[in-house]
């Protein structure tokens, strides 16, 4: 946990000053581009940015950056934009994005960092949108973008009545130049209509159909399935397996030993891991024919280790003094020789247990193989899962 | 071999072992997503679909034990009053974290529903008790039965 709090902390500084590297334009500046994602069979319209299209009809397509595992972030974020942006939340579509941190700024789930990393700069994000819309309708109009304001969905000049739909601006401001983010004037939070409200999740009319949704739902044309057996033991490697008895198994298209360890050398724990692939046509017989695997396992460096193992080294280390305070009140040693009688000292052994953060989804991944390779997975980090 | 099975009303043939278990023949022969693969053991409930309107664990019998009977699963529970009502019951409770497990909930809990018109606490607890959350949100499963319980008979009256 300790390390997952300094990656939050180093990723948030790292965030800032990315944007400050930007000229200024903060981190908006980078997340900002112009024409910035085109998902397949997208509408020939412009994006204001890469969050926000309006179509023709005032839909809002709006790109949601992080994973979604639960706490609801595919959601919450778009709000934010929106809110800015000044739409109905009913006119709005949302969106997962691609993994693309250079246009999305961080994209990650863990440390609860989702809403401070991101609720100015994505205000930020969705009030430039507006604004451009603004200044679209002004041009149009022949009028100063401050005089007029917006009700949701539209650009209102109250001097001369008139009024123009996002969907009727939106190609028009797609062209104007992007304002800095600095200077884009927000909300005052009183006048919230969306963050702040009760909003069900995005996903729901999906989730309780049955519809895909989830990374194990994805297919593809002609797709074959493979399951992968590492080894029982973090960072083992193989010597051998019964490869051409698995490949006569029912359905069987391959087998093959992976040699991840010779590209990932040393004794990384999370680093790829051996083990042996076995492709078929569907994933149900690949597994069945792992059950006919035999493999010889050269366990490694960690084969010893064991939960009685760590218990007995924590028991040890605990004897020790600290390696380093976290907190320091008082001194502990001072207080416990002041309690007279030592029956009245305060005792107590703590343990955790190890346990894994495992989520009810398999671990995954659908690859499309052209002359790059697609994946689609859940992603907690580059390194973990999620939805 | 060639299975005839009836899926959300439909008849549905499919080549496969006679082993296979329903889940992999609704997930990747008949593109039915909605029944999930969460243990493989029927221990997580994410796959439960129904056989002749009972909650089974789609991954944990052979498809060849089917035979003549009729299979729902999420994407045909609506054509089931009390399914629907659990459907817009979960919507209105925005029941749903990461969403994973809700099909399966939803289709234990019609089973519930099918035979126990006020489901106490007790009862919930008792049905869904193989049907786990790695979001726990068991509170709002919980209240989205008891709300869908109530428009059921409401409908009924």
């Amino acid at each position: 946990m300790n390390a997952m709090t300094r990656e939050c902390g180093r990723s948030r500084r790292a965030f800032l000053k990315a944007g400050v590297a930007a000229g200024g334009g903060l981190v908006l500046h980078a997340m900002l581009p112009r024409f910035a994602y085109a998902a397949p069979n997208e509408p020939a319209y412009p994006p204001l940015n890469a969050f926000i299209r309006i179509a023709p009809d005032g839909i809002v397509n709006i790109m949601s950056k992080n994973p979604e595992i639960g706490q609801g972030i595919k959601t919450m974020l778009p709000m934010v934009i929106a809110e800015e942006l000044d739409v109905a939340w009913s006119n709005v579509r949302v969106e997962q994005a691609p993994l693309d941190p250079a246009k999305f700024g961080r994209q990650f789930a863990g440390g609860s960092m989702a809403t401070p990393l991101n609720y100015e700069p994505l205000r930020r994000v969705g009030a430039a949108g507006r604004l451009m819309l603004i200044t679209a309708a002004a041009q149009e109009w022949a009028v100063e973008p401050s005089e007029c304001r917006t009700e949701p969905g539209f650009v209102l000049h109250p001097a001369s009545g008139r009024s123009a739909a996002y969907g009727t601006l939106a190609s028009k401001a797609a062209r104007l130049p992007v304002p800095d983010p600095k200077r884009v004037p927000l909300k005052d939070p009183k006048d919230f209509r969306i963050i702040g409200k009760p909003i069900p999740g995005v996903d729901n009319p999906k989730i309780v159909t049955g519809q895909k949704l989830f990374g194990i739902d994805v297919t593809m044309p002609g797709m074959v399935y493979a399951v992968f057996q590492k080894c029982p033991v973090f960072g083992g490697t193989v010597n051998s397996a019964n490869i051409d008895q698995i490949k006569k198994q029912p359905g069987v298209i391959d087998a093959f030993i992976v040699r991840a360890r010779d590209a990932n050398p040393g004794s990384d724990p999370q680093g790829a891991s051996d083990g042996v692939a076995i492709v078929a046509k569907n994933w149900w017989l690949a597994d069945r024919a792992r059950e006919k695997l035999q493999v010889s396992w050269d366990e490694g460096p960690f084969a010893t280790q064991s939960s009685d193992g760590f218990a007995k080294e924590a028991a040890r280390l605990a004897q020790e003094n600290p390696a380093s305070y976290l907190r320091r009140d008082g001194d502990v040693a001072i207080a416990l020789a002041r309690i007279s009688h030592s029956s009245r000292r305060p005792s107590a052994v703590l343990q955790f247990l190890e346990s894994l953060q495992v989520l009810t989804s398999p671990r995954h991944v659908t690859g499309w193989m052209g002359r790059k390779t697609d994946c689609f997975l859940p992603l907690l980090h580059r390194t973990a899962v999620g939805r | 071999m060639p299975y005839t099975i009836q899926v959300n009303g439909v008849k549905r043939t499919v080549d496969v072992d006679g082993d296979m278990p329903p889940l992999w023949v609704l997930r990747d022969e008949l593109d039915l997503k909605g029944a999930k693969f969460g243990c493989g053991i029927g221990l997580c409930g994410a796959c439960t679909v129904h056989v002749d309107g009972t909650a089974v664990r789609s991954c944990s019998l052979p498809v060849s034990r089917i035979g003549s009977s009729t299979v729902v699963t999420i994407e045909g529970i609506a054509a089931d009053p009390v399914g629907r009502k659990l459907q817009a019951a979960w919507l209105a409770i925005d029941v749903p974290q990461c969403g994973y497990c809700q099909a399966g909930q939803i289709m234990q809990a019609a089973d519930l529903l099918s035979s126990t018109a006020r489901p106490t606490d007790a009862d919930i607890d008792s049905a869904m008790m193989g049907n786990v959350c790695r979001c726990c949100s068991y509170t709002r499963i919980r209240a989205a039965i008891k709300k869908a319980a109530l428009m059921h008979r409401a409908e009924a009256e």
